[in-house]
């Protein structure tokens, strides 16, 4: 079995705020994939001063515990840039590995792209 | 949500074994498993409205420790599974070739906050989803079940339990 090529990820400016999200369906993000996107969000982060992103996850179907470990630190990183990320379209299933592991107390979440797009006004 | 212990002696198969399949130390191979053992479960366990994605996770976090934590990546090391079950509960066991693990690694359950490491909030997730989780082999055998109804996996449907009483393997 070929090694899974690393998800695309994509970004779409709406104001001074970047909305990132994954064009392919059901996206299993685990340990195999999440560096690279984790590169990716980095990359992103740096083009920006003071960094108001939003990260749309309505096509992933799962997250892994070193997917949050991952959003966990790259959240961290965001702050001392006093940038920020916010969540939206989170599926149930991985809401609940957010509340599992109490996570969901560290990021804000909305319920679609444009209302957290306007929360950042 | 189970207390995790860990534990010296071998771990136990109960009921039926449906399956044992040796896996290499790669994700790909990972990949590869966790399909074949959703496909055994769906076949020996079905049910409606079924959680995918949460049983994905589960056996995505318990074979990454195996790779990751237990065989270190050492591609000369295999990871062995065994999927098995009865009328009440399904379980599997993940062995791996390492060198077996301690409490501390594993524990920060009534902890969890943002500066958890990434395979204890592993540990905490599969404790939450499945019914029970226990370590083996002093820590080299990771060993789950899940008991019906499941917990968080959706609604069950009723059991078929067959006439015959099937032979009951080794029970803890």
């Amino acid at each position: 079995m070929a090694t899974k090529p690393a998800p695309k990820v994509n970004t779409q400016s709406v104001g001074d705020v970047t909305v990132i999200y994954f064009s392919q369906k059901r996206m299993l993000l685990d340990e195999s994939n999440i560096q690279a996107i984790y590169d990716e969000l980095i990359n992103i982060s740096q083009k920006e001063y003071k960094p108001k992103l939003v990260l749309d996850l309505a096509n992933v179907q799962y997250l892994s515990s070193a997917v949050i470990g991952k959003l966990v630190a790259f959240n961290k990183t965001l702050a001392q840039d006093k940038g920020q990320i916010k969540l939206c379209a989170v599926q149930a299933g991985v809401m609940k590995v957010f509340k599992i592991t109490k996570l969901d107390k560290i990021f804000k979440f909305f319920a679609d792209q444009d209302s957290a797009v306007k929360s950042y006004k | 949500m189970s207390e995790v212990k860990i534990r010296n002696e071998g771990a136990p198969v109960f009921g039926d074994l449906y399956l044992t399949k040796l896996m290499a130390s790669t994700y790909d191979a990972k990949h590869e498993m966790i399909e074949a053992l959703l496909a055994a479960i769906m076949k020996e366990h079905p049910y409606i409205e079924i959680d995918e994605a949460l049983i994905r996770l589960v056996l995505d976090e318990a074979l990454v420790n195996s790779i990751k934590h237990g065989n270190k990546y050492d591609v000369s090391k295999n990871v062995t599974v065994k999927f098995f079950g009865d009328e009440k509960r399904w379980g599997i066991s993940i062995t791996d070739e390492g060198e077996g693990i301690a409490l501390e690694d594993i524990i920060p359950i009534d902890n969890a906050n943002e500066e958890m490491l990434d395979h204890g909030r592993g540990v905490l997730l599969m404790s939450e989803l499945m019914s029970e989780v226990r370590y083996y082999d002093s820590g080299r055998t990771l060993w789950m079940t899940l008991d019906h109804p499941r917990k968080g996996f959706g609604d069950p449907v009723p059991i078929k339990v067959s006439d015959d009483i099937p032979e009951l393997g080794e029970s803890d």
